[in-house]
């Protein structure tokens, strides 16, 4: 089903991006300069719902917030698993508190919209800095690096609740920060995921069944996000890559997952060749857009979107394996001008290196 | 006193989430940066210029601090040091990409319309100091030299840049990037730093373009 927009991108001039301002501002209670019918009268608008409800919950350790923030039959989509309910959020976070205790979850911005009259859509980027000090399912034995990734994450909320959550994380760079081989962490929890009931890999083969069924959401005419939206189909879809690049600025900075930056149209069209070269039989969707101001006349975009093919060529995953693979990305965009200088897309390549290995039932 | 010179006096804070790169280095927030800073020797500074959304500050031997301000905070670095790179930037993911995008040989990257604080009549001055790096180089084989314009602002009569440069290694497998810092007064000849530390930190990794 094709998205729908309630509110205009630039409603509420008011809430103003987190984007360069300080946290301490941030943290200031204010007023309610927004309507948020349900929401706790501490939150003064929907950019601070999220910034103030992840300081609580992560940095003041009040992880059973989790239970008047996220609704009983929640869930949260990664590409490595799905949870449903705030009991199974709230486990989750206890653990991976305990194996990373000063965890910090850095808001670098809050791209949102009202998809609905009370229902808001976040697409909120963070650096999350830890430091590994407890044993960790997925990393193993504590390793004492501090490490910053980045994550972004996609929050459907409504009267203080969030319903369904999108999380992507750059857990190979996390891996790399931690003195591991991501390649080695993937083939481990591939191990473990060909062991037990295959259901629970169930997730993954409907999502794929999804992104090769399901329409895109595609932003209407008029909208900062549809040329953006326009130039990904440009590309992904029909492979006309120089009329992607249009929408570029020829000095566009990408920052990729897995360490890729770099400057240009060339190193952009790059990163998509790199993720699409491997893949045959590929089908790429947009889930979700949003955007919103930025100081000083910039506008930010955010894109979430899947790929999905299989795996029959050599390239950045290694050798071909004939399985099909899924990534799930969430992309942030700068405009200026009408024109994208920054490109800031996540998606977790440990579990699509978990599934060139053979695990999330690949 | 410039925001620049303020953060380097240790007077003023950069944001909770500032993130610097160059010199070898790849840092987030303050503590971390705040500490590289400390390594450059940008004591009694040879340039130190500002705009609303830029600034850059280069000392007597070369080392510089190139920024991106949002209200009068300091969102983006990049360091530009001389000598050995301070710490080693995070591994990375190369991706292999065409520089030129045309058969006719490589040209600047750079749009003024991308830099609002840049003055329309400083911007030629910009073009002709930043296309002087398209050219071979002596410098350790590498080729195909390829500058991209990623700031640029004017302060008075003097513009400054800074330029992203990518070659192709002679010595070895791959694509390389460092940066140059530029300020060009408006009488005079352009002065160039080039981030030795960043090229050094370059030359110093294997190219890996698989995960």
């Amino acid at each position: 089903m094709a998205q729908q927009t309630s509110t205009p991108w630039d409603a509420y001039p008011d809430v103003i991006s987190a984007y360069g301002r300080p946290i301490e501002e941030q943290l200031t209670v204010k007023p309610r300069r927004m309507p948020l019918d349900g929401f706790e009268d501490v939150y003064c608008d929907f950019v601070d719902y999220i910034i103030r409800c992840t300081h609580r919950i992560w940095e003041e350790k009040g992880v059973g917030l989790i239970r008047t923030h996220y609704s009983d039959d929640c869930r949260v989509w990664m590409l490595s698993g799905v949870s449903v309910g705030a009991e199974e959020v709230i486990d989750n976070t206890v653990a991976s508190l305990a194996a990373w205790p000063d965890r910090r979850p850095i808001g670098e911005d809050v791209i949102w919209s009202e998809d609905a009259p009370g229902e808001f859509l976040s697409s909120h980027r963070i650096v999350s800095t830890a430091t590994s000090l407890g044993d960790d399912a997925a990393i193993g034995a504590a390793r004492g690096a501090t490490t910053h990734i980045m994550v972004v994450a996609d929050c459907l909320t409504a009267r203080n609740f969030i319903i369904d959550e999108y999380i992507v994380r750059d857990n190979a760079q996390l891996a790399r920060q931690l003195g591991l081989d991501p390649r080695e962490v993937a083939r481990r929890a591939a191990a473990a995921d060909r062991e037990g009931d295959q259901s629970r890999h169930a997730f993954r083969a409907e999502m794929i069944g999804e992104v090769r069924g399901t329409p895109h959401a595609l932003p209407p005419q008029g909208h900062p996000a549809r040329p953006v939206a326009d130039a990904l189909l440009a590309a992904f879809e029909r492979q006309d890559f120089d009329e992607a690049m249009t929408i570029t600025s020829p000095t566009i900075e990408s920052y990729w997952p897995s360490g890729r930056r770099g400057v240009g149209r060339g190193y952009w069209i790059g990163c998509i060749l790199n993720i699409m070269a491997p893949l045959s039989d590929r089908k790429f969707r947009i889930d979700h857009w949003a955007a919103r101001p930025l100081p000083d006349g910039d506008i930010a975009v955010a894109i979430r979107w899947f790929l999905t093919g299989r795996h029959t060529r050599g390239g950045v995953w290694g050798a071909p394996t004939g399985r099909e693979l899924l990534i799930l990305a969430i992309s942030h965009y700068r405009l200026r001008g009408g024109r994208v200088i920054e490109d800031i897309s996540c998606f977790d390549e440990v579990p699509v290196l978990r599934q060139v290995e053979g695990g999330l039932g690949a | 006193m410039t925001i620049l010179s303020n953060v380097v006096g240790g007077s003023h804070r950069v944001l909770h989430n500032c993130w610097l790169e160059g010199g070898g280095s790849d840092a987030f927030g303050r503590d971390s940066i705040e500490a590289l800073v400390q390594t450059l020797d940008l004591g009694t500074p040879v340039h130190d210029l500002e705009s609303s959304g830029s600034a850059i500050l280069v000392g007597q031997n070369g080392d510089a601090l190139f920024a991106d301000i949002i209200g009068g905070e300091v969102k983006r670095l990049w360091m530009i040091a001389q000598g050995q790179p301070r710490t080693r930037a995070c591994d990375r993911t190369d991706v292999p990409f065409d520089t030129d995008l045309d058969q006719r040989g490589g040209a600047l990257a750079f749009d003024p319309a991308d830099h609002p604080d840049l003055a329309p009549d400083h911007a030629e001055r910009i073009r002709e100091a930043a296309s002087s790096w398209v050219k071979p180089s002596a410098e350790r084989s590498l080729r195909s030299l390829r500058p991209f314009v990623l700031r640029a602002f004017s302060d008075g009569d003097t513009a400054a840049a800074l330029v992203a440069v990518y070659g192709l290694r002679g010595d070895a497998i791959g694509q390389l990037r460092f940066n140059v810092v530029l300020v060009v007064p408006a009488s005079g000849e352009a002065v160039e730093t080039v981030d030795r530390a960043g090229l050094e930190d370059a030359f110093d990794r294997v190219w890996s373009p698989s995960l």
